[in-house]
């Protein structure tokens, strides 16, 4: 076990040199940022001191050398817009995103799972049509539209939550709802296909034959079965909604690092977004990792041997 | 007993409650598209993060409602010599960590931005500056490397930074908790969420009407809608005027407008040769476009026609000089002269920067080719690479171009765009060149005044751009704000009442 882990740590590592060195050269591929830091009229003698205080007219490998020593040590440097570490802007904007990461997953899984089961157990039931409607309609709406609908019917309309910003927990219901909608339609539809599989295996007949109570059954047997392919989504959901928080946080003005990156990328703000990058990639592999580890838990026949091939 | 006390509970929330109200009635919430970037102020040049800042810190010089300079921390200033400003200061004014302002304050303040360690993007905007001499406490003179003219217009963007309180915590701090002299204090930033600034009550113009102000940022339009809307926010910016009619629609909300200081129109890419070397081309585009036609059906009438490079509520406009008037038979006349009855151009527009920004050049577009000359359209959606085509010299035949610089000094309007060589002209005429060279000497008013206008009229026949239009900002108000917009995009928390 301990050899696995630290296995798929080298992995990890690998991966995020790999990601480091792609975001590098296409940072650097979208040319010099100085002219985009000084005004317009900025004159010639003002863009070389810039480019040099910045060190942008080093060579690209060392530019890269200097970058990789630096953050090996948490060091991503300057932005170059905000003039303060990237690491610090980062850590001041990631957990917003992280707590509407998480309200929208808890909310998809709350509502998500339930339904799913119920939709497999009562099958071709009304609830069921119910269901699929909403999972069909939750995975076809885009998020900037639902979030824009949200606003309008329980901000404007109802006057129920604020229409934008971060301010108590009554500002997060908008946001995470529109972000949780996707994740909820998908999660819902592997819990019902999973339950349905499970439920039509042999094991469950047999138990309900040896006169175990449907409940138990459900519950104890055949949902942990069904739970493995939903913790894959699930862990991946994470990561994506983390990433794809972008369109909700600039539609409700959440101050989150999906915003900040947009901003970054836009100011071809190297440092900013080589950091929010590796950040981001460092948690989607922590992530990725801890399913792993799951899964044992879940299923012990899933041991990790030292050569699976 | 339990019901005393449970009356004594209800009073009290009730008290509370209204106290709240009480307190949060002469607080405003501002949204705008961004947050600011610095609240060190020296460190922007954008304007949206200058509004902020303009509430915290005081400048030597200021411009009142119809944008003529006006005194602020300084109290007079005059020509001493050709090449010298003798500026004399308010006495007794305090920045809010108590330090003093005077004359040290305004040399540390002017050296710190020049600098050349100091990555400050106003570095332009005082190069012109060889020296600051302290006289004595309340009075210092600027040395010029040249004559400058603009050097009042200068002073209304020269902020005043605390020398000791920035030399004690150092620069990143002094961004983080801002200290100046203005009439609001910094009370919290919360990054892409909020910024706080209260009634600073010791100001020397008096006690703001305002208690505490919140600046947002809700960069979606439709969210800042929302929030005007819900009461959340009382003051939203850049609404579009395909809106107004959503807005009109809620009772608390009222719309304001004003003619900004931001021109828009259509470079054309003289320096590139070819067609559009010829002046008669130039002017050809002119009258091959109905631009008032454009504004009426596009921006439903929200924007006004200009008739050179500069917008009348910048000094040295010239209003005798004509528009050119739709005139498509005129154009082709001009074209047949020129020899080009078969153009074909290409016209590069932003989406999204500007007002309705692609819809307009494709409506220009439309009506160049329905005219004659085939004009293709090419929209570039990210406003690095449209800045970067500009700056490399590489735009298309024609590019969309907007300008608006807060000093409103007119050298800043015609030079950066028209002077052979500058980053941003795509032009190059010696005799435009050489006016521009003496109008920014020219330390005679009258004579400087002139100098534009001759100018002006120049670049209206050079015909350098397709002249387009002003803008029209519009703001969403909440109704229990007594507030009229400027035109030069600025937002001043003291010039709001209730």
């Amino acid at each position: 076990m301990v050899g696995y882990v630290g296995r798929r740590l080298l992995q990890s590592l690998g991966v995020l040199l790999g990601v480091s060195v792609i975001v590098f050269g296409l940072l650097h591929l979208t040319g010099d940022p100085t002219r985009l830091l000084l005004p317009l009229e900025a004159r010639e003698e003002d863009v070389r001191q810039l480019r040099a205080l910045l060190g942008l007219d080093d060579p690209l490998w060392v530019q890269y050398g200097r970058f990789l020593a630096r953050a090996v040590r948490g060091d991503f440097g300057l932005s170059f817009k905000h003039q303060v570490p990237a690491l610090a802007l980062i850590f001041q904007t990631l957990p917003a995103t992280l707590q509407l990461t998480a309200a929208g997953l808890g909310l998809a899984l709350v509502v998500a799972v339930p339904a799913g089961i119920l939709s497999a157990l009562k099958r071709n039931s009304l609830l069921d049509a119910l269901c699929s409607v909403g999972v069909l309609l939750g995975q076809a709406m885009p998020v900037y539209w639902l979030g824009l609908l949200l606003i309008m019917v329980f901000a404007v309309g109802l006057g129920w939550f604020p229409a934008a910003g971060r301010d108590g927990w009554t500002s997060i219901v908008l946001p995470a709802t529109a972000l949780g909608a996707f994740s909820m339609a998908r999660i819902a539809r592997m819990a019902r296909s999973g339950m349905l599989e499970v439920l039509a295996q042999d094991y469950v007949r047999t138990a309900r034959a040896a006169g175990i109570r449907t409940f138990v059954v459900t519950y104890k047997y055949a949902l942990k079965n069904a739970a493995i392919p939903l913790v894959t989504i699930i862990g991946l959901e994470f990561g994506i909604l983390l990433g794809g928080a972008v369109i909700t946080e600039t539609i409700f003005a959440w101050p989150g690092v999906g915003r900040l990156a947009v901003d970054a990328i836009f100011s071809r703000d190297y440092p900013l977004v080589q950091a929010i990058v590796a950040v981001l990639a460092t948690l989607f592999v922590v992530i990725n990792l801890v399913i792993d580890l799951v899964y044992t838990y879940l299923d012990p026949r899933i041991v990790y041997v030292r050569s699976a091939r | 007993m339990p019901r005393m006390i449970r009356s004594l509970a209800i009073v009290l929330v009730l008290l509370a409650a209204a106290q709240a109200w009480a307190a949060g009635e002469r607080d405003v919430t501002i949204a705008q598209g961004i947050d600011a970037e610095f609240l060190d102020v020296q460190m922007t040049n954008n304007i949206v993060t200058l509004i902020i800042n303009g509430s915290i810190y005081d400048t030597l010089l200021t411009r009142d409602k119809s944008l003529a300079i006006q005194p602020r921390l300084a109290t007079s200033y005059k020509l001493v010599g050709d090449r010298m400003w003798e500026v004399k200061l308010r006495r007794g004014v305090q920045f809010h960590n108590g330090e003093p302002f005077d004359a040290e304050a305004v040399k540390f303040s002017v050296e710190r931005i020049q600098r050349p360690d100091f990555k400050s993007p106003q570095k332009g905007w005082f190069s012109t500056i060889e020296r600051v001499e302290i006289v004595d406490a309340a009075t210092v003179r600027f040395h010029t490397k040249v004559p400058d003219p603009a050097m009042p217009a200068r002073m209304t963007l020269m902020y005043q930074m605390a020398p000791k309180y920035v030399a004690q915590v150092g620069d990143a701090q002094a961004n983080l908790k801002p200290v100046g002299t203005g009439p609001f204090k910094f009370v919290e930033w919360q990054k892409n969420e909020r910024i706080v600034v209260e009634a600073n009550d010791a100001h020397w113009t008096g006690k703001p009407a305002i208690r505490r102000a919140t600046w947002r940022p809700i960069p979606e339009l439709g969210a800042r809608i929302a929030a005007l809307q819900t009461g959340q926010a009382d003051l939203i910016v850049n609404v579009p005027p395909d809106q107004l009619p959503m807005l009109a629609a809620t009772k608390s909300v009222r719309v304001e407008k004003i003619p900004s200081c931001r021109i828009i129109s259509f470079q054309i890419a003289q320096i590139k040769g070819g067609p559009l070397a010829d002046k008669r081309v130039r002017q050809a585009l002119n009258y091959a476009v109905d631009m008032q036609g454009i504004l009426d059906a596009v921006l439903l009438g929200n924007g006004k026609r200009i008739n050179s490079w500069m917008p009348p509520n910048v000094w040295g406009h010239d209003p005798s000089i004509p528009f050119y008037e739709y005139d498509p038979k005129k154009a082709k006349e001009l074209l047949a002269a020129a020899g080009q009855t078969n153009l074909t151009l290409t016209l590069q527009a932003p989406n999204g920067r500007w007002a309705m920004d692609k819809d307009i050049a494709q409506a220009v577009a439309g009506q160049l080719t329905e005219n004659g000359i085939k004009t293709n359209v090419k929209i570039i959606g990210e406003w690095g690479a449209y800045v970067r085509s500009i700056l490399d010299h590489k735009t298309e035949d024609i590019a969309m171009a907007g300008w608006c610089l807060p000093s409103l000094e007119p050298d800043h309007w015609v030079t950066p765009n028209l002077k052979t060589g500058e980053a941003v002209s795509q032009y190059s005429n010696p005799e435009v060149d050489k006016l521009m060279d003496q109008a920014r000497a020219e330390m005679n008013p009258d004579k400087r005044k002139q100098l534009y206008s001759q100018l002006l009229r120049v670049i209206r026949d050079e015909a350098p751009y397709i002249f387009g239009y002003q803008q029209m900002d519009i703001y969403g108000v909440n109704k229990r704000l007594k507030w009229t917009p400027r035109g030069d995009e600025s937002i001043r928390l003291t010039e709001i009442g209730f």
